[in-house]
This record gives structure tokens, C-alpha cells and sequence, in this order.
């Protein structure tokens, strides 16, 4: 298998063998090592879990915490499907515990416990479970830190059966609750799993070990537990009774979430930060013995984790600069202590380059046809394009006639409209199928339309979101029928970045999560009306970010028109703008083009409209 | 001196577009019963294709071969496991070597006659069932959720049919490296008039157990019980792959003209 090649993957090693599958070490295109998690064939046999695990699979790449191995990416390889994820040398809590004849050292097995809690939180306040947390399923990196890995595979080969497939259930680690299938499995069936393995780390046995599973099943149902502290001398009261509450056989008598779990077994030792180590540069430059690093943007509904800190010293919020994390070295094992604040929201450390024209109130209308808000965008002049990138040069000045173009994208209400009205039928769903991306992959995913852009979520109760999965042809057949037309990309361009060519619609700061929707922190659409803060001089909203917007000009590069410019007469693909939801800042930047063929549909693309007269 | 005569069947069903499942038998042609005794197996393959049907394979041929190759004459139960161990070893092997086949594989049920003995072995659900005048029983034990959850005491019996997860298993050959093979807790004796029955769960989902009766004792000749059993399990819907191997004990060798069909077993 050493020679092989598993998507773009090549594949270095073989990493074991679980019951989803094999795990391999390769080496993505870029250099980077990491590790290939290759689902049994038969495991996906079932294509409606398959569907709701690619649906999954986008929440579970966007995890992003210091103690969740992080997944990079989900495909189809031939009949298999893979899971790429980081790579973390280290080793499985599970062999820790062999190693250590059962009990680990009291302050590695609570370290290990104290960020497990921390990373459960984070993943189920994102609305994900595990389902299957054992000691095999959380590795401790090569300085101790834990990492959970499989987050939500077993609910994929959980439906897997017999004849379908090879449908193993380890019991050592099952609430009593998963042998009732009526009965509801939640965050709390994984607080059972993981009060298990804190038991066996904190205790040194398992509570219920035997050869019969069927004495192991009977145990969970019905055998409270010797609590931990009757085996280990000097075990914390609380550490006992916390593990003995997380194995309550009534879901409703454990705790309801991790962080109660995690503020029942104590701070630990006050000398001794806890909290996850930095191992890599990516995230700090080391000053002398002082490291300042810049915070993560807060995403927001992704919640970030909370990350631990040395008691008894303040967390500093600096208003006005983007914060700081000072990590300060300390000796032993233990190396760093992290601090963090959080950036302020819409506050900007870059200075705006040029003095601003500031327009005047904008206008603002209602076209009769589609009842949209439309904005009057005045005759004159504006900077168009960039000396950036090839594709944005020449930076022009540009003169364009007055126009109007709509405020918002056109939702998935409007769209209904128009449809019901003229029974359009779009590309995609000609096609039945459009372009989803899943991780850093594209597919074209059957049942991807207008409906349900994804594949997977309908848009029912969505009626404020802008429609997507929607082509040029698509877009243009809307915008005639109500009258008007698709913006050209220099109109466009002038309603986003205004007179003045800014970066950005809102100037020329880097956007955050006050200003678009982008760089994947939500991982969806978001309603049309969602960033006020970030919309344009002339009262435009998402131009940046959100979804890409249809423009009517034929894509070419090189010098426009001077007036009015309409682009190239024929071409093989339409201009799109503003980037996207997924996309990261520079694609969010006013000048920035991408091009597709008129047919081509994206869960990504939606359009506003644009006309020269309102009647 | 008792004979032995074995008769067997396989049929995917009317769901399945591939049969998975896989049996065999020794079958001395000159009539001999070997000292290592009489050796019947069936395996119940799972994972898409090409998985289950090569798993299933690969585990009887290559018990077949490890249990003949290996046999500890003092103790059946060490070889079967030994064979068992193998099988596991060889089924996993082949997911290795090729990604296509990962993840696959199979029940397994062994029984060996010797002398006046039964000996048996299993891992997953396939069965054994013993029948004897008006009585049935099984006499293997079930690697499964719900067979796990009768013993545990959370279900009835006649709860487990219809138990949600039924067909969940908790042991499969050639997915765990560490393995543990049930062997027989009590070796049974045979009993002239018997019938020793293996079968997949295709024929008993399908089939009660009185009517399994019913049609041993109205068809009596081993083939012909087998082939009445898969239409059975067909007409109550045939949803699974359906293979049974029915060893029949006799005091007199009724059916000697079949060559390596009748096997005296010498006591």
C-alpha cells in the first residue's frame, strides 16, 4: 500500500485498522502529513446516512479546538470514502493506560481529562456528538495534550447492519440507554462513555469488565459502580463522585453538559495550568521567552473553545487593538501558559489609505415588480479593479451612468415568486444535481438545487436567505422577468466598494464577523439582512462574503471602457463577485473576479439585480 | 455403529443480489470416517461486495484445512479454536492486502462429530440447532445486541424477534485481531434418530422454529429437509441469503449407496 495514492493523497504508511476502517499516514500535495481515514465500503453502503454524514462532514471540518484533531477534508474514493484528517504523533490513551498497568499519574490522567471536557463542550455546543468515545479515540500528543479523534463517524457505520456490513458494538463503552433504541441518545450518552474512560484513568480498572458482553450489558443497566476513590488512595472526593454522577443510569441524573462535568471535578492543582501546550509556531512567535500572538476571530455561532488559563490572573481585554495572547515559558513539562482575549468586534488596526468621498444619503426605492429595496447608485466616477492580481489590473477610473441596483440578494422568497409564476425550472434542477463543496473538495451532489442548495437541508423556513445553487442562466431568466437586469461587473463593482475604490465595501478593514459572512466561521448562508455593519456607501449589503453574485459581462482581462463598460462581446464564462460564505478575505475584496460557464450552479452563487430606469 | 448423512442447501433469497453465504463439509469417498471426526461449517458473509462472499470463503476453507492440519487429537475444542484463530488471522489479511475487501466479514458455525460426540464452535449468529423427536434447541450461543440483552435480562426471549437491532452482531470473523472463539461449554452426545442443523439467519428470521420441526420430521432425508427449508424461508420472504446443512445420525445406513453423502460413524 506504500506506493499507493489515495485521492491526492500519497500514502506513507499504514496507521491500523478500526472497525470503520483502515487509518493511513500520507502526505497531502502540499507536504503536509496527514492521516486517511479510508471508511469500509460496506460500511457507506447506506447512502441516506451517507448523505447526512457529508452534511455532518462540513460541520465536522470547521471544528476547530486545540484538543479535537482536526478534519481536513471528506471524498469519494472509487467505492470507499476517505476522511482526511491532522496528523498527530502521539499515542492512543488507550495503549497510556496499558503502559501505565492502569492508573495514570494523577496530573497527567486530570490534564487529559480537563481538556477531553473542554473539547467535548466546544463540539457539542457546535452540535455534534461522538457516539463512541473510548481510550482509543483520544490520543495524547507528543506533549501531552489530548486530541480527540472520529468525531460522528460511528453514526455513519451505526446504521450499518449485518448484511450490509461488518456492524461491531464495543460495549465496555455504552450507556445503558443505547440498548433501548426508543430511547433518546444525546450529550449525555457521551458523558456516560467518557465518565468510563475517566474511570478506568482516575481508578486504574474498568467499572465493569467481564468476557460476556452480556454481563458488561447487564452491568451497565443495572450496577451502580464502586466509586473510584475505594481503589485509589487519596483520589479527590470530588473526582469520584463527578465520575460516579457522569455513570447515573438515568441520562437526567448525570450531568447535562461537559462544562458542569468539568466544574465538578475541580481546578486541580493550582501550580499546574491545565490547559492545552502550544506545539507549533502557527500560532505564537516566540519573543525571548515571551510569545504575543494574535487572537482568532470569535465566529459567530461557531463558539470557540474556552481556553484555560493560569488561576488567579486576569485575562487582559484591550479595547481598540487587536488583542494579545501572551504565552509565558515556564519550566518542565508543562511549557506555556496561554492567555487570550478577544478581538474586538469591527474595530480594524489598519488605517484607511486615502481621505474619504463620502456620498450622500443613499437613495433608496422599491421596484414594483419584485417589491425589492433597490439602491440609486449616482452617475460619475469610481476606481475599478486592482494592481493586485492579474485578473483585477488595470486599476481604472471609471465613469458609469446612474443606476439602481438591489440592496439585497435575492432571497429564496423571491425566487419562489418567480418560479410559481413562470414554472422556471433551473439548471441544476434539470440536472438534478449541483455543486456542493464538502471539506476542500468539490462534488456535484445529487438533489442539489434552489431547494435545497446543499443536498441535504431544505430552505424551508429560509425565506430571508439568499437563493443559491444558481446559475448565470438561472439568475439572468429572475431579473428579466421582473423587469430588469443583471448588473454588469462594473456596476457592481462601484455599488460595493463606492467612489472611493475601497478594499472592502465597509473601507478598506479586513472584514470580520460583524461585517460578512465568510472564511467558513458560520459554514452557511445567513439572512440577507444579517450585516448591516458591513454594507456598502451607497446602503448595499453583502457584497462581501455570504454568497458569489452573478454579473452580466463575459469574463476578460486587460483595459475596460472608460464609460459604462460591459465587457468582452462573446465568452465561454460569466464574471462572479463578492466571494462567499466559505471564502476567505481576499476573495471578499471588491476587486476580486472568479469566472463560470452559464450553467454552471453552485451552492455558493446567487445574484442581485440591477436596472438603469424604475418605472 | 451410527451413520451419518449430510445434506445441504444455499439460495440467495429474492432480496439479495449476491449470495454471501458459504459451507462445506468433509466428505471421505471411501465412506471412512476420519479419526479427527466429521467436520460441517457455514459462514454468513457481511460487507458489500465483493467483501461478505470472500469472507466467508475464505474462513471455511481455511478452517477446513487448519482444523485437519492441525488437529490436536486430545483436545477437538483446541483445534477448532486454533482453526478459528487462523481463519480470523487469513480473513484479515485479505482486507490488508487489498482496500476493496476491508472491513469485511463473516459468521462462522463448526461442528464436529466424532465418535458419539458433537463438538462445536461459533462466532456471530449463524446457529446450530439440535432436533430430536419433538424437540428443537438451539445449542449455539448468539454474538449479538440482542441475544446479549436476553442474557443481560432486559428483554424476554419473545421480545428479541422483534428488537430493534436485531441483527447487530458483537463478534464477526476477520474484524478483531483479539478474537475470543466460543467453543462448547458442554460437548453434546448424538443420539440415533437426531438431526444436527447449521443455519444462517436467512432461514431462521424466516422460519420458526415448529415449523423448522415440522418439516424435519415430514421430510426426514437430510437433502430434501434442506431444500424444503429454503422454500420456506422464500415464501415468508426470502430476505436474506438462506443456507442449511442438516447432518442426520441413524442407527442403520439407509442411504450407503451414496457415496460420500453417508459416512458411518464408528463408535
Amino acid at each position: 500500500m506504500s506506493d499507493e495514492q489515495i485521492g491526492d493523497y500519497a500514502i506513507i504508511g499504514s496507521l491500523g485498522k478500526g472497525g470503520f476502517g483502515s487509518v493511513w499516514k500520507a502526505k497531502a500535495p502540499s507536504g503536509k502529513t496527514v492521516a486517511l481515514k479510508v471508511l469500509n465500503p460496506q460500511v457507506l453502503d447506506n447512502q441516506k446516512v451517507v448523505k447526512k454524514f457529508f452534511h455532518e462532514a462540513m460541520i465536522l471540518a470547521k471544528l476547530d479546538h486545540p484538543n479535537i484533531c482536526k478534519m481536513i477534508e471528506f471524498f469519494p474514493d472509487g467505492d470507499n470514502y476517505a476522511i482526511v484528517m491532522e496528523y498527530v504523533e502521539g499515542t492512543e490513551l488507550k495503549e497510556l493506560i496499558q503502559q501505565a498497568n492502569g492508573l495514570l499519574p494523577f496530573d497527567q490522567a486530570f490534564r487529559i481529562a480537563k481538556q477531553a471536557l473542554d473539547a467535548f463542550q466546544y463540539a457539542h455546543e457546535n452540535g455534534i456528538l461522538h457516539r463512541d468515545i473510548k481510550p482509543a479515540n483520544i490520543m495524547i500528543d507528543t506533549i501531552g495534550n489530548s486530541k480527540i479523534m472520529d468525531f460522528g463517524i460511528a453514526k455513519v457505520a451505526g446504521a450499518a447492519t449485518h448484511d450490509t456490513a461488518a456492524s461491531m458494538l464495543s460495549v465496555h463503552y455504552t450507556p445503558p440507554e443505547r440498548f433501548d433504541p426508543s430511547k433518546t441518545v444525546d450529550q449525555r450518552s457521551d458523558i456516560y462513555a467518557l465518565g468510563l474512560v475517566f474511570y478506568e484513568m482516575f481508578a486504574g480498572r474498568k467499572p465493569f469488565d467481564a468476557d460476556e458482553t452480556s454481563q458488561i450489558m447487564f452491568w451497565h443497566l443495572n450496577e451502580i459502580p464502586e466509586p473510584p476513590e475505594d481503589f485509589v488512595k487519596g483520589l479527590p472526593k470530588e473526582i469520584s463522585d463527578a465520575i460516579n454522577i457522569a455513570l447515573e443510569k438515568d441520562p437526567d441524573d448525570r450531568f447535562q453538559d461537559f462544562r458542569e462535568f468539568s466544574d465538578a471535578i475541580g481546578q486541580g492543582d493550582p501550580d499546574i495550568d491545565y490547559s492545552s501546550q502550544l506545539t507549533t509556531d502557527s500560532e505564537a512567535t516566540m519573543i525571548g521567552d515571551q510569545t504575543i500572538v494574535t487572537a482568532s476571530i470569535e465566529p459567530k455561532k461557531l463558539k470557540k473553545p474556552r481556553r484555560g488559563r493560569k488561576k488567579g490572573v486576569p485575562v487582559p481585554v484591550i479595547a481598540g487593538i487587536a488583542a494579545a495572547v501572551i504565552v509565558l515559558l515556564v519550566a518542565g513539562f508543562f511549557a506555556y501558559t496561554s492567555l487570550v482575549s478577544r478581538e474586538q468586534p469591527g474595530v480594524s488596526a489598519t488605517a484607511e489609505k486615502k481621505p474619504l468621498v463620502v456620498p450622500d444619503k443613499p437613495v433608496e426605492v422599491t421596484h414594483p415588480k419584485d417589491n425589492t429595496i433597490m439602491t440609486l447608485i449616482p452617475e460619475g466616477a469610481f476606481t475599478m479593479g486592482s494592481d493586485t492580481w492579474d485578473a483585477e489590473k488595470p486599476m481604472q477610473q471609471i465613469t458609469l451612468d446612474k443606476y439602481y441596483i438591489d440592496k439585497y440578494l435575492a432571497t429564496n422568497n423571491m425566487f419562489q415568486k418567480f418560479v410559481e409564476e413562470t414554472q422556471y425550472v433551473t439548471d441544476a434542477e434539470k440536472d438534478d444535481s449541483g455543486m456542493v463543496r464538502i471539506g476542500r473538495r468539490w462534488k456535484k451532489v445529487e438533489g442539489a438545487i434552489w431547494r435545497s442548495p446543499d443536498g441535504t437541508d431544505s430552505i424551508d423556513g429560509k425565506e430571508d436567505y439568499p437563493v443559491s445553487q444558481i446559475s448565470y442562466n438561472d439568475a439572468l431568466a429572475y431579473c428579466q422577468w421582473a423587469g430588469k437586469d443583471l448588473p454588469t461587473e462594473a456596476q457592481w463593482e462601484k455599488a460595493a466598494r463606492g467612489p472611493n475604490g475601497n478594499e472592502y465595501p465597509w473601507g478598506n478593514s479586513e472584514p470580520n464577523d460583524t461585517t460578512a459572512n465568510f472564511d467558513n466561521l458560520i459554514g452557511a448562508p445567513t439572512p440577507v439582512k444579517d450585516y448591516e455593519k458591513g454594507q456598502s456607501v451607497y446602503g448595499n449589503q453583502d457584497m462581501a462574503g455570504n454568497v458569489y453574485q452573478w454579473c452580466k459581462d463575459w469574463y476578460g482581462t486587460g483595459e475596460r471602457q472608460a464609460k459604462n463598460p460591459t465587457g468582452p462581446e462573446t465568452g465561454k464564462e460569466h464574471v462572479i463577485k463578492g466571494g462567499s460564505f466559505l471564502e476567505g478575505m481576499e476573495s471578499l475584496r471588491s476587486p476580486n473576479r472568479d469566472r463560470y460557464a452559464p450553467n454552471y450552479s453552485s451552492f455558493l452563487f446567487g445574484f442581485r439585480c440591477a436596472c438603469e430606469e424604475i418605472e | 455403529m451410527s451413520f451419518v448423512t449430510i445434506g445441504t442447501a444455499s439460495h440467495i433469497g429474492l432480496r439479495k443480489e449476491e449470495n454471501q453465504d458459504f459451507f462445506a463439509y468433509n466428505a471421505p469417498e471411501d465412506g471412512t470416517v476420519p479419526k479427527e471426526g466429521i467436520l460441517l461449517a457455514l459462514a454468513d458473509g457481511m460487507g458489500g461486495r465483493p467483501g461478505g462472499a470472500t469472507a466467508s470463503r475464505i474462513a471455511i476453507d481455511v478452517i477446513i484445512e487448519e482444523y485437519y492440519k492441525n488437529i490436536e487429537s486430545n483436545s477437538i475444542l483446541k483445534s477448532l479454536n486454533k482453526a478459528f484463530l487462523k481463519a480470523n488471522e487469513q480473513v484479515m489479511a485479505k482486507g490488508d492486502e487489498d482496500r476493496s475487501f476491508q472491513g469485511m466479514g463473516t459468521t462462522l458455525v463448526v461442528v464436529v462429530l466424532k465418535r458419539n460426540k458433537i463438538y462445536y464452535a461459533n462466532i456471530g449468529d449463524s446457529r446450530g440447532y439440535l432436533i430430536h423427536n419433538n424437540e428443537i434447541s438451539q445449542f449455539t450461543k448468539d454474538h449479538s445486541v440482542v441475544a446479549d440483552l436476553v442474557r443481560a435480562g432486559y428483554i424476554t426471549e419473545d421480545q428479541a424477534p422483534t428488537y430493534p437491532g436485531g441483527n447487530i452482531i458483537t463478534k464477526a470473523i476477520g474484524i478483531d485481531a483479539e478474537l475470543k472463539v466460543d467453543t462448547a461449554k458442554n460437548v453434546k452426545k448424538t443420539r440415533d434418530g437426531q438431526y444436527i442443523l447449521l443455519c444462517c439467519d436467512g432461514l431462521y428470521r424466516e422460519v420458526p422454529d415448529e415449523e423448522v420441526l415440522k418439516i424435519v420430521k415430514e421430510y426426514q432425508e437430510p437433502d430434501l429437509i434442506c431444500d424444503k427449508l429454503i422454500e420456506k424461508a422464500n415464501e415468508h420472504g426470502g430476505d436474506d441469503n438462506i443456507t442449511v446443512m442438516i447432518a442426520k445420525i441413524d442407527k442403520t445406513n439407509r442411504l450407503s449407496d451414496l457415496a460420500g453423502r453417508v459416512i458411518n460413524l464408528v463408535r
